[in-house]
């Protein structure tokens, strides 16, 4: 066997396998072992854009509000739909549709004129400084289990923004991934 | 039940780094219990857990790997980071240990011939908690050998 | 990466005993070959062991190392057992320069091998130094007869600066006070200072004969000069006798080889108080206090006093905070304002509101009155003297001086101006370089000053003076200054501008352009005879503070930068305008004057429009062009006039709106870097607005590309 066949070994499970001194007060496993996971589902927020449904941790999510006044920043990035103001704090708001390719442009969104009725700021947090997303309309808290979600198919797109897709009564939630779109 | 040649994988999150360990080693993955320190237990075992009236030991994989605090938030999208953390139970032979971690975040599934050594090259010479990698550059995982990290220290 | 949580505590700690050594060695250092005073070089002993002590605690041991050899020359310093000469403070004052950098190093969380080297060094120097010779023991305490039994309960440090006493020849006292215990560490704080004027207080013990069960009696052992009811006015119904046994005058012979290089003090005049060890106290104070319980009490004087400090450490961050409430509480006054006013007219004819009305403008009167002096009482609080940063650069001129082998007085002044703590903090950078580069490429070498007539010691002067809402802060020397024909020569050469312009500049606009970046390098300055390293940096640094910088200088005659700030960044006084429909804010600070001005009445200049007011030529630069904002079409401007003296330009906008009080919020660090934006407001409807950084726009708009652009 060679040395990396020998880690390997180490690596995947076998039910025989060595146990450490340290492991002798460890319970038991009872029965035959059987490889099923029982886990606590994360939970996710989905909204709409573009048609699509998209979600991000509900841990990343500070708050989730109407749009009102934006304030326009010039010479920003042109992902910067402008500054809004929370409660005295001074957060940017992003567009994401840019970066994910639903679109050419960002809007122009200076009053909640501007927006359709369903839209609305995400506020996330980010240890970069927090910052919201304008989406097209919030459809609520869907549990994820971490260990069914897929990476993102080469679909031959930029999709540097998605993290991953989750599945859940025939409905596709597709994660952002927020560093990749927020930059 | 797994495809012949493919192998899945949980992968994790401690720190700036990603991990994977074998999915058939994974036997829940829970929020952080409450988790009672045991006196003169070794060093790396924070304490123990109470699942189903079973007494669980606990490593916290953070210190083990000697990652500081703080270090590696900056790829949780949170606030609050230490709230994606999670209590990762797994099979080692048949004893049951939970291994704190930063974030389980997905499972992989890899042709298992995608897994390789470690380039020994790269970084600061071998870690001795990792076995190989996966993955393409730059999404680089690492195979941690969870069996290790329950070794005491100087074994 | 930012150090985590813990290890900031202890750079904010350690800075803090840091600064405090930095402080009393300064003092020592300036009061060279004089008798240092004992509380003094005890402050900077513990200061070393504090410090040893935090940074051994936060596993920082190179540090603690550096530290505790510190700690150790000191204790052999306060025991006299080495001499505090010129060697020693030199050491010490490099130790702390190292342990600041150090700490700095911490602090970035990078690792310092490069100081590892100078660090050994200095450690092999500090234990040379705490080498002293031992005093013969026994010696003098014996010959004044102080009785064994008091002499074993004193330290070695106690015992030392008792014999310190003995050698001046004053007279020794035991000053016993008795105090309640509700009170008594206040009370024994007040005993000591009114005994310190008159000399020292060598020991304080706990009495050997308690007080009862409500009071605590203590025993100070007192040294000093003066006569004996002189003491006994200040001891406010303490008790006092002598200390020693021995008939007449102390009369010593100094141990051979004095433990300090210093001359004794002349022996005082006074008569010596009849030295007998007999406790004239009586029974002592009568008991002050309702009894309290005092079992298995035991309280060291040194801890009690501890509860002594009046001061309170807080995070500049919570300061931030509660400006940015006082900001929200100055919007909602003005809507109260607004308010009270509409129901006043409103309710004209009617009585009722009319009376409401008034009463609610009444109360809001008050309202702002109390904001006004909450807004005062907590921009106090952030601010501090710059005589903090003038301390340490004033020690660093010193070696630099020192180290340059030049002659030059280094004069300060202005040192309790008191800036916003932050500022303070941005400002030690920007002035170590000034005066760096005033000392290496100002001040002349002392032929080259002789053979102008000059005298050969040269002046670096740094002041500060506050004026207005502003504070100036000058740094000047009396050297060279600087050569007009070689700045042309060297901004042609390096392209930040063309020979016609810099023909068509002033004195002023030339010497300016050393701030533009690129202007000179590291390698060529000695040649200008003058300035340039990283001087733009110093003007962005500046910038960021809201301040500005300008500079004048002659040749022959010396430079002068003159830095101008504002006294806080907290809340600040701004213009609103508008463009296209666009709110901003303009700190007033930075407006000069505001204009109106016909576009029929522009002209331009290489493409470029300007504007005249009162016989001087300024561009005119339309904010909307800027910012590329759609712009309209109109005929006349308001310009707003930003700037310095010939610096300024003119910003064209559409509306002036008004003045307010505006409290500027960071944007948030996705957003840091848009140019020309400094951060952002909120106005009475809680829109957002955005505050321009005038600093950076008129850097931007005075660049000779964007003049061609």
């Amino acid at each position: 066997m060679s040395r990396f066949a020998e880690l390997l070994d180490c690596f995947f499970y076998r039910p025989d396998e060595e146990v450490g001194p340290f492991l002798e007060l460890a319970p038991e496993v009872e029965g035959v072992p059987e490889s099923v996971v029982a886990e606590v589902p994360e939970e996710f927020l989905a909204f709409e854009l573009a048609g699509e449904t998209y979600a991000v941790p509900i841990a990343v999510v500070r708050e989730i509000q109407k749009v009102g006044d934006v304030t326009e920043v010039p010479r920003a990035a042109p992902n910067v739909i402008g500054l809004i103001n929370v409660r005295g704090e001074m957060l940017p708001l992003y567009d994401v549709k840019v970066r994910l390719e639903l679109a050419g442009q960002p809007p122009v969104v200076r009053t909640k004129k501007d927006v359709g009725r369903g839209a609305r700021v995400v506020l996330l947090r980010d240890p970069e400084g927090d910052a919201g997303i304008l989406v097209d309309r919030v459809q609520g808290v869907v549990k994820l289990a971490l260990s069914r979600l897929e990476s993102a198919p080469n679909l031959g797109l930029e999709r540097d923004a998605v993290a991953g897709i989750g599945r859940k009564d025939g409905r596709l939630f597709i994660l952002l991934d927020l560093e990749q779109a927020l930059s | 039940m797994t495809e012949p040649g493919l192998s899945q994988l949980c992968v994790l999150r401690v720190g700036a780094e990603e991990y994977v360990v074998d999915l058939s080693r994974v036997d829940e993955i829970l929020p952080i219990p409450e988790v009672t320190p045991v006196p003169r237990a070794p060093g790396f075992v924070e304490g123990v857990v109470k699942l189903r009236g079973e007494v669980v030991p606990v490593v916290d994989v953070r210190k083990r790997l000697g990652v500081l605090p703080g270090q590696g938030q900056v790829l949780t999208p949170s606030g609050k980071p230490r709230n994606r953390e999670r209590l990762l139970v797994c099979r080692i032979g048949r004893r049951r240990v939970g291994f704190l971690v930063d974030a389980v975040t997905h499972v992989l599934k890899v042709p298992r011939a995608s897994l390789r050594p470690a380039p020994l090259a790269s970084g600061p010479g071998r870690q001795p908690h990792v076995l190989g990698v996966c993955g393409e550059a730059g999404q680089l995982k690492l195979l941690l050998d969870v069996k290790a990290l329950v070794a005491g220290e100087g074994e | 990466m930012a150090p985590p949580r813990a290890l900031e505590e202890f750079v904010t700690e350690a800075n803090e005993i840091l600064e405090t050594l930095s402080r009393e060695l300064f003092v020592l250092d300036q009061q060279r070959g004089k008798e240092p005073d004992p509380d003094r070089l005890n402050a900077v002993f513990r200061g070393a062991h504090s410090l040893k002590g935090l940074a051994a605690m936060f596993g920082v041991d190179r540090l603690s190392r550096l530290a505790h050899r510190a700690e150790d020359a000191l204790d052999a310093l306060r025991l006299g057992k080495v001499p505090l000469d010129d060697r020693m403070i030199d050491t010490l004052i490099e130790t702390l320069d190292m342990l600041q950098a150090m700490l700095a190093r911490v602090s970035a969380g990078t690792s310092a091998p490069d100081l590892e080297v100078g660090a050994d060094h200095l450690q092999d120097r500090l234990a040379e130094l705490a080498k002293g010779r031992s005093l013969p023991a026994g010696d003098l305490l014996e010959q004044v007869g102080i009785d064994p039994q008091i002499r074993a309960v004193f330290t070695e440090y106690e015992e030392h600066r008792l014999r310190e006493n003995v050698k001046k020849g004053v007279g020794l006292w035991k000053v016993r006070a008795v105090f309640g215990l509700d009170d008594f560490d206040t009370k024994l704080a007040a005993l000591n200072a009114r005994l310190k004027p008159l000399g020292e207080v060598v020991s304080t013990l706990p009495s050997s004969r308690p007080g009862d069960e409500a009071s605590i009696a203590f025993d100070l052992v007192f040294g000093s000069g003066q006569s004996k009811s002189a003491i006994e006015a200040a001891l406010d119904g303490a008790t006092l006798s002598t200390l020693t046994t021995r008939e007449g005058p102390v009369e010593v012979t100094p141990p051979p080889g004095p433990a300090l290089s210093l001359p004794p003090q002349p022996r005082s005049p006074v008569p010596r108080p009849a030295p007998r060890w007999d406790d004239v106290s009586g029974s002592g104070l009568t008991p002050l206090a309702e009894p309290t319980s005092t079992s298995g009490l035991r309280l060291s004087p040194e801890s009690s006093l501890r509860s002594l400090t009046q001061t309170v450490r807080v995070d500049i961050g919570r300061l931030d905070a509660l400006m940015n409430s006082i900001g929200e509480l100055l919007l909602i006054r003005s809507n109260i304002n607004r308010l009270a006013e509409s129901a006043r007219q409103v309710g004209s004819g009617v009585a009722l509101p009319k009376l409401w009305g008034q009463e609610l403008q009444r109360e809001a009167r008050a309202l702002e009155r109390k904001l006004d002096e909450l807004q005062k009482g907590v921009l106090d609080v952030r601010m501090v003297p710059l005589g903090q940063v003038f301390d340490k650069l004033t020690r660093l001129m010193r070696r630099l001086v020192r180290e340059s082998g030049k002659d030059v007085d280094f004069a300060v002044s202005g040192g309790d101006v008191e800036l916003d703590k932050l500022i303070v903090e941005e400002l030690s950078d920007p002035l170590m370089h000034l005066l760096r580069n005033a000392l290496d490429h100002g001040i002349e070498p002392p032929e080259v000053r002789r053979l102008h007539h000059k005298p050969s010691r040269g002046t670096i002067r740094l002041k500060a003076r506050e004026q207005g809402n502003q504070v100036q802060l000058e740094v000047g020397d009396d050297g060279g200054g600087m050569d007009e024909s070689r700045i042309r020569q060297v901004a042609v050469e390096r392209g930040v501008a063309t020979e016609e312009q810099t023909r068509e500049m002033d004195r002023r606009d030339l010497l300016n352009l050393v701030f533009l970046p690129g202007f000179s390098t590291r390698e060529d300055v000695s040649e200008l005879s003058g300035r340039g390293v990283g001087l733009d940096v110093v003007k962005t640094n500046l910038a960021r503070l809201s301040g500005l910088i300008d500079i004048d200088s002659r040749r022959g005659d010396g430079t002068t930068f003159t830095l101008t700030l504002p006294l806080t960044l907290a809340i600040i006084r701004a213009l609103m305008v508008s463009v296209s429909g666009r709110t901003y804010a303009v700190p007033l600070s930075a407006v000069m004057e505001i204009a109106s001005v016909r576009h029929a009445d522009l002209q331009t200049i290489e493409r470029r429009e300007v504007f005249e007011v009162r016989g001087q030529t300024l561009p005119f630069v339309r904010l909307a062009r800027v910012f590329r904002l759609p712009e309209v079409e109109r005929e006349r401007s308001f310009v707003v006039l930003v700037g310095l003296a010939q610096q300024r330009i003119g910003l064209a906008v559409d509306e002036l709106i008004g003045q307010e009080d505006i409290v500027t919020k960071p944007l948030s660090g996705r957003l840091r870097a848009i140019p020309g934006v400094s951060g952002a407001t909120e106005l009475g409807d809680r829109r957002a607005v955005l505050v321009l950084d005038i600093g950076a726009l008129m850097e931007e708009l005075s660049r000779p590309q964007a003049a061609a652009s």
